[in-house]
């Protein structure tokens, strides 16, 4: 077992962990925070699997923004304190069995897959190394050559600007609005 | 660290948002449990380009494309948690009459 190993079994220990709090938090703001923690434990994950880019992409979209601007939310919407009454007991057994139900399935399917699993083409480890960095990427995200990603990556960029439109007409304060909150 | 155990890793973080959005009554509970489903297919996606692609870039860029198509969906859904709260609307899911079928 080699440094690798115990970094990558540390931080699936943490990934993991954070992921259950996330989703058994009883307290909104502490779920968002489990939450942080779990995207970034992938984070490192990411950069054990040499995908740096990723890895920088993760923590600056997604932590510094997406969470970000749910704990805003949380803390705009939510009073303090306030929680949401739980599910019916029955009902979260149900989600447990559910939940339960549909891991072992994916670990069948894996393990099925097991008999099929051919030793597919490795990439030479320099080019693995190199794959993952900000150079590679920005090319193949702007060339428009057959394995370049131009198209999809101009249909994102119109996509995030109907998002923003959106969500800016959506979340706007209507005329005459006499207040905020629920009653 | 191989395939097989970043597989089993996504699997069980997948499992968590399923757990977590039949479980969760708040909406942004069932938010983040859908962030964290999004986040273990991230996990698949550079575990088999870091092992198997004969092209370990193409691995990178389609995670970079499901984080903004994530921002995207997420800055919609908070925006809709708003403009529920401004209209009086609670966030629990199993009231919000108006939005059942």
């Amino acid at each position: 077992m080699n440094i690798t190993d115990v970094l990558f079994y540390a931080d699936a220990a943490l990934i993991l962990g954070s992921a259950v709090l996330a989703v058994s938090l009883r307290h909104v703001l502490h779920a968002a925070l489990a939450l942080m923690m779990a995207l970034f434990s992938t984070a490192g994950l990411f950069l054990l699997l040499h995908a740096e880019f990723a890895a920088l992409v993760q923590v600056l979209v997604y932590i510094g923004g997406v969470v970000i601007f749910i704990v805003y939310t949380i803390l705009l919407t939510a009073h303090l304190g306030e929680e949401v009454p739980r599910s019916h007991p029955a009902k979260q057994l149900g989600a447990l069995a559910g939940a339960l139900l549909f891991c072992a399935l994916l670990l069948a399917v894996l393990w099925a897959g097991r008999a099929w699993e051919v030793p597919a083409a490795h990439a030479a480890d320099a080019a693995l190394a190199q794959a993952g960095g900000v150079k590679g990427i920005g090319r193949r995200l702007l060339s428009a050559a057959p394995d370049g990603f131009l198209v999809p990556f101009e249909i994102v960029s119109l996509l995030l600007l109907a998002a923003l439109v959106g969500a800016i007409s959506i979340a706007r304060k209507p005329a005459g609005d006499p207040g905020e909150g629920p009653k | 660290m191989n395939l097989t155990a970043c597989l089993v890793l996504a699997a069980l973080v997948f499992a968590c948002g399923v757990f977590g959005m039949l479980r969760n009554r708040h909406i942004i509970n069932i938010l983040i449990s859908i962030e964290l489903m999004l986040n273990a297919v991230m996990i698949n996606f550079i575990a088999f380009a870091h092992f198997r692609a004969a092209d370990p870039t193409a691995g990178s860029v389609f995670v970079i494309f499901i984080i903004a198509l994530t921002s995207a969906e997420m800055a919609v859904a908070l925006a809709v948690v708003i403009a529920l709260y401004r209209q009086r609307h609670p966030l629990d899911v199993e009231r919000m009459k108006r939005l059942h079928g």
